[in-house]
This record gives structure tokens, sequence and C-alpha cells, in this order.
């Protein structure tokens, strides 16, 4: 024991490297860097209001156009030509958005090239919610199963927002 | 064979022997911080471009978009910021009836008057605004804000949201690790 250790000194007695700038050096960076890091990402939804000139000068061609109306209990999908076209009513748990991915999914398949839809929420609707239900008009997410991924999906990501007529 | 030398001499060994264990053994620190340093240069090198919202809780969202360095409207549940600066309280601004709210589209005007190019019209009318509103401002209160913004010739919304990531993605990363 004491013969493996004498030799261990008589080697070790170089190697003394003197880290202390280094350590300091890393003392003031990583508080520094903690302090700048972002853990919360912030992203935008981008909206296109249609500004004082260009308004209302669509021609009122019998034309498919994707109507999300939300009020206070209910989803309503529809066309604005037509009317109604499905009605998803709130679970005790709120909104139900699946659902209404779900159903957006069916109209993209049957017009595969619309790319806008109208979103009309009544006054008291809450921020999050607008937010919520613009994701689900937006993109769908599909996880695939070969590769145990999550694939997006486009469905209607022209939003333009407006206000809920009154509900009968 | 210990009994040899006085207690002195056992003394200064006893020191001499504390004096090499006593050193701190600081590699697993080493190391653990050039990692974290590492991690964190990485990590900081996305610059956030708006600024920090402390007194709102902005709502949660899939959106991916990066934010753009433009005009930054804050609605909070008491005031109305733009670029940091009040320029009205929400309390007034629901009382009232009118759509446009007068303090804030003089605020975005007197914004756009100080940009230094000159615009044409037609890039006059997509100036971009970002507005970061609490996730409980109803929806009421945050169109009279965006029809004040279009009426201060301010075309391009975004809407600031938090990222996460959904639920789908989270599962699929649970059950794939």
């Amino acid at each position: 024991m004491s013969l493996l250790r004498g030799r261990g000194h008589r080697h070790r007695e170089v190697v003394e490297l003197n880290i202390t700038a280094f350590m300091n050096l890393m003392v003031v960076l990583v508080p520094f860097l903690l302090i700048t890091a972002v853990f919360s990402q912030v992203a935008i939804l981008d909206l296109n209001l249609p500004t004082d000139g260009d308004a209302s000068a669509e021609p009122d061609e019998p034309e498919f156009h994707l109507e999300i109306t939300v009020r206070e209990s209910r989803i309503d999908v529809g066309d604005r030509g037509t009317g109604l076209l499905t009605v998803i009513e709130n679970s005790s748990q709120g909104y139900e958005l699946d659902e209404l991915g779900e159903y957006l999914e069916r109209v993209k398949q049957r017009f595969p090239d619309k790319a806008d839809a109208t979103l009309l929420l009544e006054p008291e609707i809450s921020y999050q919610t607008l937010v919520s239900v613009m994701d689900k008009v937006r993109v769908l997410e599909r996880l695939d199963a070969e590769s145990n991924q999550v694939m997006s999906y486009e469905l209607f990501p022209e939003i333009s927002i407006g206000d809920a007529p009154l509900s009968n | 064979m210990h009994y040899s030398g006085g207690r002195a001499a056992r003394m200064e060994r006893h020191h001499k022997r504390h004096k090499r264990n006593g050193a701190l053994n600081l590699v697993s620190l080493m190391d653990i911080f050039t990692i974290l340093v590492f991690f964190l240069l990485v990590n900081s090198s996305e610059v956030q471009t708006l600024p920090n919202a402390k007194d709102l809780t902005l709502p949660e969202s899939i959106a991916e978009q990066r934010a753009r360095e433009n005009v930054v409207i804050m609605v909070t549940d008491t005031d109305l910021l733009v670029q940091g600066r009040v320029v009205a309280s929400i309390a007034d601004v629901v009382n009232s009836n009118e759509l446009v709210i007068p303090a804030l589209k003089a605020a975005l005007l007197n914004q756009s008057e100080r940009e230094i190019r000159q615009l044409s019209d037609e890039e006059a009318a997509q100036r971009e605004v970002t507005i970061m509103g609490d996730k409980e401002i109803p929806y009421s209160l945050l169109k009279r804000v965006m029809a004040t913004c279009t009426d201060a010739d301010y075309g391009n919304l975004s809407l600031a949201v938090l990222q996460k990531s959904s639920a789908l993605k989270l599962s699929a990363l649970s059950s794939g690790g």
C-alpha cells in the first residue's frame, strides 16, 4: 500500500493544473447565460384584415365560404351561402376542439383548394379560445404510426375574424 | 514502527497529509459547468424580439412562426400599452362605446410618424403590428384593438402566442422514447 502511494505521489506532483481563472470565468458565465436564456418561446399568428380600400369588392357568386361561429355553448360550422353544416355542442370540459378538427378535415377533403375561412366570435369569448380555435382551423396534426412522428397538414390557414351574428 | 520520532514530527506529518488530501476535487463541477455553458450559449443564440410579458399571460398555441420586429401593442387586464408606454386603461376603454379607441389610435399614428423612411400609400397600409394580449381578455376588447389598428393603417396584424407542443406531439415523444 505504501509502495503504491509513494509511486503515485511521485508521478502526480507534476500535474497540478491551476484552474482558478477558468473556474472564475465559468462561475460568471453560467449565471449570466442562465439569466439571458429564453425558456418560453413566443411565436406569432398572422391575421390579414381587410383595410378600407379593398373591402366588399367580392362578387356574389354562390361560392363555398367556410364560416366557424364560436358561441358561449357551442361551435357552429357553416357555409355563408347555404347555411349551417354542423353544430358542435360543448361538453362539460369546454369546447370540443378535437371534434371540430375532425369535421374540418372532412370539409377539406371535399374542398381541397379552399384555404380561407372566417371565424365569427361572440363578444365574451376569451382570447385563449380564439387562439385554440384558430389552431384547429389552421392545421391538422396527425400521428404517423410508422415513423411515430407528428405530421402537420394545412387546413384553412387564411383566417379572417368577425362578429358572430346574434343566435336565434 | 510508528512510535519513532517526537510529537512535533508526528503533527507535521499529519498536517502534510491533510494538506495533500484537502484540495477540492473540482473535476465533476468543471464538467457540469462546461456542458452548461455550451448548452446555454447555443440556446441563447436565438434573439428574442418581443419584450418580456411579465404582467400578462399569453395564450398557448401550436404556431411555429417566429416573431418579427415591429410595433407592439400590449393588452393586459388593467392597461393598454404601445411599445411599453401606457396609453389608456382598460376600464376607460371598456366604458366608452366607440369602436375605435382614440388614445390607441393617436399613439399608433405617433409611432408611424416617427418612422424615418417615408412609405408609399400602399406600403403604409401594410404596416405591421404585433398584439400581445392576456389570454383572458374578451373578444369584444380584442376586436376594438384590431379595429383601431386597421383604422391607423396598420393592416398586418400578428397575434403573439406562447409556443407549446401539442398533446399529440408529447405522446409521440413519450411512446417513442
